[in-house]
């Protein structure tokens, strides 16, 4: 059921032709293609043995699949006679409630009691969010319902089970669309849905706050934490990523959400006009003064950007994951890259990546590791934390990290763990505790074999693991990339892993976290391995992030869980054109 | 008289009469009737269970939790027997329930770990059922899918080996078409892949197990 007429994926949005081709090849063999897009397919595999190669493993893999229908498992015997008991038992103490219900008058408090618990336990049974099986997590709740087409083929009418939405004070969320009208968006949360995409929930709406002269390839936007200012990172040219300062628009009031039914539009509802207008093709008079830009080059004006004008603080690196971030108190910049892999930079599996840091005001980031092979791991108070192997030359290494001074470039030991991301209280941190492996070709380092798990933390690094590890570790494998990002209080973590090591989507998971036992919780409406773009916004009692496009046009959305004594819900916005969240 | 709830007009079907509309869509009364669902439910297991089972089993690879989970999905068909509109969806449904069931029960593992999450049975020693169905899906076929994301596993599976089409796939997955096909286009790409990788260490492993028998022949790895 979406709310929005689908944007059709423009051809171009491919990254090769290749890319394309493999697509339509998997959506053929769901169904018949358009003409022209069948053409095309036909006429490219025709002169590419590398696509039509992957054309028939895709087929003979669809062959080996079907071929298990031939071994289908006998269930057990007795599964009826359990399955039955089970069922008896269920109505019998159904029947008994409803007898009790019956018997007497209850008061209209007590029976409005009822209607919100009868409500809760309406939605998470069709959350399946309870569990038969011994020891089931209460709180492990089941997936998102998604849009649509379940709610519209499957949910029961909608006056019999409905949402309540609740109030929630998180702080605002900002966002880039880089469609053809897009812009900074900024919107406020102030009311969520416990059942995401379900009819009656608030739609996020959101103020247009101005354009921004973004590079188009813009994959990543991190804010300021104490002013209007955000370091953009696209991806450009084979001199390079685009490594740019910004600064953000003013934010125009965002309106409440609403609860009425949204409206049949093709974009999201942008309820006033943007106060700040100002592009690079067509500069306003407040950017004539300044200087112009190159964005790859080295700039020669300190780096106070306007909103018209950006200011290039790094050239000639690729940026390297997704860990990149300001100090505490927004006077550094911290990131991972390696040079850039276009024409005359390292061969391949060479040029590993290396520490930058940008001191905010300066006109350069300046690079403080050289062994090819370190990673920017998070903040810990004013200190960055690195990891890097324990040995290069080998494929079985471990991990050791080190805090290092942004200023004097001193290290200090940090432990043996991969990329801890610290709270911002510096009393916990998520890491890869176990070994690690190069990854193919590009010089990098990747976990092995170990567990991504919380642990406690100290100005000297990590604590020894306590208590079962069932409740502290987070994932098993992490082969691709992860990110994890903590709200203020280091009460709420969330934790993004690459579903493959190169996939450009992951899995976002919403923990709470025991501090006292320092043991992970899953909170009730919490998502849970949503399928997410890399790059999420977590803090003031919220987390925002991207969904993936779909095929077939479908924009990305931004979805919000924010969280209050009611529990967790969720919001989103209306679908958009290469939506990329500030964080 | 056997009643085929997937393709049964269920308009009187269990002697009392469901209300429903002139679209087919069955309207709420408001009143659960617990005697009509428990009925509906038996005849949903006799026509399913064995294919809710095979996927479950391959969801999880574990004979024992595959049971529990078969088990639970009919018990929450039960509960949820009113969200039911159209019966011609009883199947795709009882699959949306099915795999909602598993990825609780995936996602309770990882967050939680009451179990270890490797597939294996609970305890120390697997039972002999549980070894002969290990050895039945341990190709490289179900070691590639054990591989793939759970999402992407279980769309594949629904697609290819139980014949969801494009609309019931979706409602099994609780996600739009658009979302569905996307996501049966990515687990065909990570399952080629996966494939390749297993391949890739048979092929390894076999290179070392003649290197070992033949200690003078150099290991050949075919790639």
């Amino acid at each position: 059921m979406s709310r929005f007429p689908r944007i059709r994926r423009r051809l171009d949005q491919w990254s090769d032709t290749h890319e394309r081709a493999r697509t339509r090849i998997t959506e053929r063999m769901d169904g018949p293609l358009g003409l022209t897009e069948a053409t095309w397919l036909d006429e490219h595999l025709a002169g590419c043995v590398a696509c039509s190669t992957v054309a028939t493993a895709f087929e003979g893999d669809r062959l080996a699949l079907r071929g298990l229908r031939d071994q289908m498992p006998e269930p057990p015997r007795d599964l009826w006679a359990r399955t039955a008991t089970a069922i008896e038992a269920e109505s019998t103490a159904g029947s008994q409630a409803a007898s009790r219900r019956g018997r007497g008058g209850l008061p209209i408090g007590a029976l409005s009691g009822l209607t919100v618990v009868a409500l809760a336990v309406g939605i998470s049974l069709l959350s399946g969010s309870i569990s038969l099986y011994p020891g089931s997590g209460a709180g492990v709740t089941g997936e998102g319902s998604g849009d649509g087409l379940s709610a519209a083929t499957v949910a029961p009418e909608s006056a019999s089970v409905e949402p309540t939405p609740f109030a929630v004070g998180a702080g605002p969320v900002g966002w880039i669309d880089q469609g053809p009208d897009g812009g900074v968006h900024t919107a406020t949360v102030d009311e969520v849905c416990p059942a995401k995409g379900a009819a009656g929930c608030p739609t996020l709406e959101a103020s247009r706050d101005g354009f921004v002269a973004f590079n188009r390839a813009t994959k990543t936007i991190v804010g300021s934490p104490t002013r209007r200012q955000a370091v953009a990172i696209a991806k450009s040219s084979s001199a390079g990523d685009e490594i740019v300062v910004v600064a953000l628009p003013e934010p125009v009031d965002a309106p409440a959400p609403s609860v009425a039914p949204p409206a049949e539009t093709s974009s999201p509802a942008i309820p006033s006009p943007s106060p700040v207008v100002a592009s690079s093709s067509a500069p306003s008079a407040s950017s004539a003064t300044e200087p112009p830009v190159q964005p790859s080059a080295s700039p020669t004006l300190s780096a106070e950007p306007t909103v018209a004008a950006k200011v290039a603080i790094a050239s000639g690196i690729d940026v390297v994951g997704e860990s990149a971030a300001y100090s505490l108190d927004g006077t550094w910049f911290a990131f991972t890259a390696r040079p850039a892999a276009g024409e005359g930079g390292p061969a391949a599996g060479e040029g590993g990546p290396d520490v930058y840091v940008w001191r905010v005001g300066d006109e350069q980031a300046v690079k403080v590791t050289d062994d090819g092979a370190s990673y920017f791991a998070s903040w810990s108070g004013n200190q960055m934390i690195a990891s890097r192997p324990n040995k290069q030359d080998s494929d079985d290494a471990r991990p050791v990290s080190v805090t290092i001074d942004p200023a004097t470039r001193v290290e200090a030991d940090a432990g043996d763990l991969w990329r801890p991301v610290v709270d911002p209280t510096g009393r916990f941190a998520i890491a890869w505790d176990g070994s690690l492996e190069r990854a193919d070709a590009d010089a990098a380092w990747a976990p092995a074999r170990g567990s991504l798990e919380l642990r406690r933390w100290t100005d000297e690094g990590p604590r020894r693991a306590t208590g079962s590890k069932q409740s502290r570790v987070v994932a098993e494998t992490a082969a691709g990339d992860f990110d994890v990002r903590w709200d203020e209080a280091g009460e709420w973590v969330a934790v993004w892993i690459a579903e493959t090591p190169d996939s450009p989507i992951g899995m976002l998971t919403l923990y709470h976290v025991d501090q006292a036992n320092v043991r992970l919780e899953s909170a009730d409406g919490a998502p849970t391995q949503e399928s997410a773009l890399p790059g999420f916004s977590m803090g003031d009692g919220r987390l925002a992030w991207a969904t993936p496009p779909g095929e077939s046009g479908e924009g990305s959305r931004i979805q919000i869980a924010a969280w209050s004594d009611s529990g967790v819900g969720v919001v989103e916005s209306g679908p958009g054109d290469q939506l990329v969240v500030i964080r | 008289m056997v009643l085929d709830p997937s393709t049964t007009d269920l308009r009187v079907p269990f002697g009392r009469p469901t209300v429903f509309g002139a679209d087919g869509v069955r309207r709420m009364s408001g009143v659960w009737d617990r005697d009509e669902a428990a009925v509906f439910v038996e005849e949903l297991f006799s026509k399913h269970h064995g294919e809710i089972y095979a996927y479950l089993l391959r969801m999880m690879r574990d004979p024992e939790v595959a049971a529990d989970m078969t088990q639970d999905a009919f018990i929450k068909a039960y509960k949820n027997y009113e969200t039911l509109e159209k019966p011609e969806n009883a199947r795709a449904w009882l699959y949306q329930i099915a795999h909602r069931v598993a990825l609780d029960e995936i996602r309770r593992r990882k967050i939680v770990r009451f179990l270890p999450w490797t597939g294996e049975a609970k305890g120390s020693a697997p039972s002999a059922e549980h070894l002969v169905m290990d050895a039945r899906l341990s190709g490289d076929l179900q070691r590639a899918l054990a591989r793939i994301p759970e999402r992407q596993r279980a769309a594949l599976l629904l697609a290819e080996l139980h014949d969801l089409t494009g609309l019931e796939l979706a409602a099994a997955l609780g996600v739009s078409h658009v979302a569905a096909r996307a996501l049966l286009t990515r687990a065909r790409e990570s399952l080629r892949q996966a494939l390749a990788a297993e391949r890739e260490a048979d092929a390894a492993a076999e290179a070392a197990r003649d290197a070992a028998r033949d200690p003078g022949r150099p290991a050949e790895v075919d790639r």
